[in-house]
């Protein structure tokens, strides 16, 4: 690290001017500082080592090219990155939700539209049915959701992270994050009793 | 933010080289953030005795008489101005004017006489004739087109093109500006981006001039030259005269501004704040070797 840079209390803003300057050195500074935060973080949202790897790339590209939108006036770069990196890997994990989404319909589909044929069991095609109508009704009944609770759901069940890891991704307080998961389950249980499912984990 | 205290993790190993290849594929090293317009030296020069002009028509008439360098009075300073005004406009082929060629190449002191003679003379007058001559070389270089300012003219020991004579008369002229601001109370004020970026792009290179004539010898040695703020870059800058840059073995950094007044010799080596990583003496003969402007 610069030495005089080192001894300054604004070492971010250091390494973001330098940045401005056309600097690559700071670029890399600022990755062998940040690096491991922002890995991270995208690895713990997303549940995956090669998204993570791919949204520490982003995160990083984003910060060298639009390096005059960070202002150190207004937080840390350490907080700047975090909530790139936050808003990347819940695009992924959303993203991905929905690519699994489409998976399974276009399995439960081809299921149902071959159920008639000699190869498929009858027993066979009533699991999968069952399969297909269960998942959709979940997906329905978390669609009603307020956005704050259908978030949290998203990142707990679909990004399989813990009460912890779901507040540090949300920026919230561990009681709200658990506070926001248990009303959702409380809605999600009522609402898919009502329609008669009993188990959809 | 919760969120970034969460521990960090171990990236692979790899990582850090294809995050710096897929930013620099992007953006290479040099691009500015924001970009500065591109501006002309004769713009440069334009907006540089623009804001000159605006401070001596705020000066009181005790400012005119405030001491500043080479102990003269501002409107010696001014005089001094004036009489190279003078001598730009004759090597631009708008006039003649009587030079002692002896001193051609020594700046200050072919102007001495010429400043003595005028002593005498009220402020009113020393401005009125500064600003005859500069419109008059502002009027004539704003029909002089692109390729035309990449012609050679000769001032005082140069010989280069008249947009490097324009860059350094930027730095000459914006410099005495500073010494006025001093001499009056003033503060100072920073030449734009645009003019900044000039002001560098010709500085930053005159390092391995400085170098050599300050007897230290980095021939085949590169340095990153990192000046920040507007106006600034980043450079790769060869230390040794005429040689292509290599790897650098240290990086100065360096705010513009400074580093424009440390080029301009109104900031000592040892008072600019400067970042350096690798090689600390080499950094240190960098800073020593900047001063290539004296005005």
């Amino acid at each position: 690290m610069p030495s005089q840079a080192a001894r300054t209390p604004d070492v971010d803003g250091a390494l973001v001017a330098r940045m401005l300057a056309g600097d690559d050195s700071a670029l890399g500074h600022a990755y062998d500082r940040y690096g491991g935060l922002v890995y991270g973080l995208a690895r713990r949202v997303t549940g995956s080592t090669a998204a993570a790897e791919e949204i520490t790339q982003e995160v990083f590209m984003q910060l060298w090219e639009r390096a005059d939108r960070f202002d150190a006036t207004k937080g840390a770069l350490r907080a700047f990155l975090g909530a790139i990196t936050h808003r990347r890997a819940v695009d992924w994990v959303r993203s991905e939700s929905r690519r699994r989404d489409r998976e399974i319909r276009t399995a439960q589909d081809a299921a149902t539209g071959s159920a008639s044929s000699s190869a498929d069991t009858a027993a066979d095609a009533s699991v999968r049915a069952s399969a297909h109508d269960t998942a959709a009704r979940v997906r329905a009944a978390v669609e009603t959701l307020p956005l704050e609770q259908r978030e949290a759901v998203v990142l707990a069940y679909f990004g399989g992270l813990t009460f912890r890891e779901v507040a540090a991704a949300l920026g919230l307080p561990e009681g709200t994050a658990k506070s926001r998961l248990r009303l959702a389950l409380t809605k999600l249980s009522t609402t898919l009793r009502a329609e008669g499912v009993t188990s959809w984990s | 933010m919760e969120l970034t205290r969460l521990p960090a993790e171990v990236p692979p190993e790899d990582l850090r080289g294809r995050v710096l290849s897929v930013a620099l594929a992007n953006r290479p090293v040099g691009s500015v953030l924001p970009e500065v317009a591109d501006l002309s030296a004769s713009e440069a020069y334009g907006r540089t005795i623009e804001v000159l002009g605006q401070l001596l028509d705020e000066l009181t008439a005790a400012e005119w008489s405030a001491p500043t360098i080479e102990g003269w009075s501002v409107k010696g300073l001014v005089t001094h101005l004036v009489a190279i005004e003078e001598y730009f406009g004759r090597q631009l082929g708008l006039w003649t004017c009587d030079i002692d060629e002896s001193l051609e190449s020594e700046h200050l002191e072919m102007t001495r006489v010429f400043v003595a003679s005028w002593s005498d003379r009220p402020a009113a007058e020393v401005l009125s004739r500064w600003r005859e001559l500069t419109t008059a070389i502002t009027t004539h270089l704003s029909s002089v087109d692109r390729s035309e300012s990449r012609r050679s003219i000769r001032f005082h020991f140069l010989e280069t093109s008249l947009s490097t004579v324009l860059i350094t008369r930027v730095f000459e002229i914006w410099t005495h500006d500073e010494d006025i601001r001093r001499a009056t109370g003033r503060p100072l004020v920073a030449p734009d981006p645009g003019r900044l970026r000039r002001m560098s792009r010709i500085a930053v290179p005159s390092v391995a001039f400085g170098m050599a004539i300050g007897g230290m010898d980095a021939s085949g040695r590169t340095a990153r030259i990192v000046l920040t703020g507007p106006g600034g870059g980043t450079w790769d800058q060869a230390l040794g005269l005429g040689e292509t840059a290599g790897r650098p073995e240290a990086i100065v950094v360096v705010d513009v501004v400074d580093y424009c007044r440390l080029a301009a010799q109104r900031i000592a080596p040892h008072e600019v704040h400067a970042a350096v990583e690798g090689d600390e003496q080499l950094a240190r003969q960098i800073l020593a070797g900047s001063g290539v402007f004296s005005a």
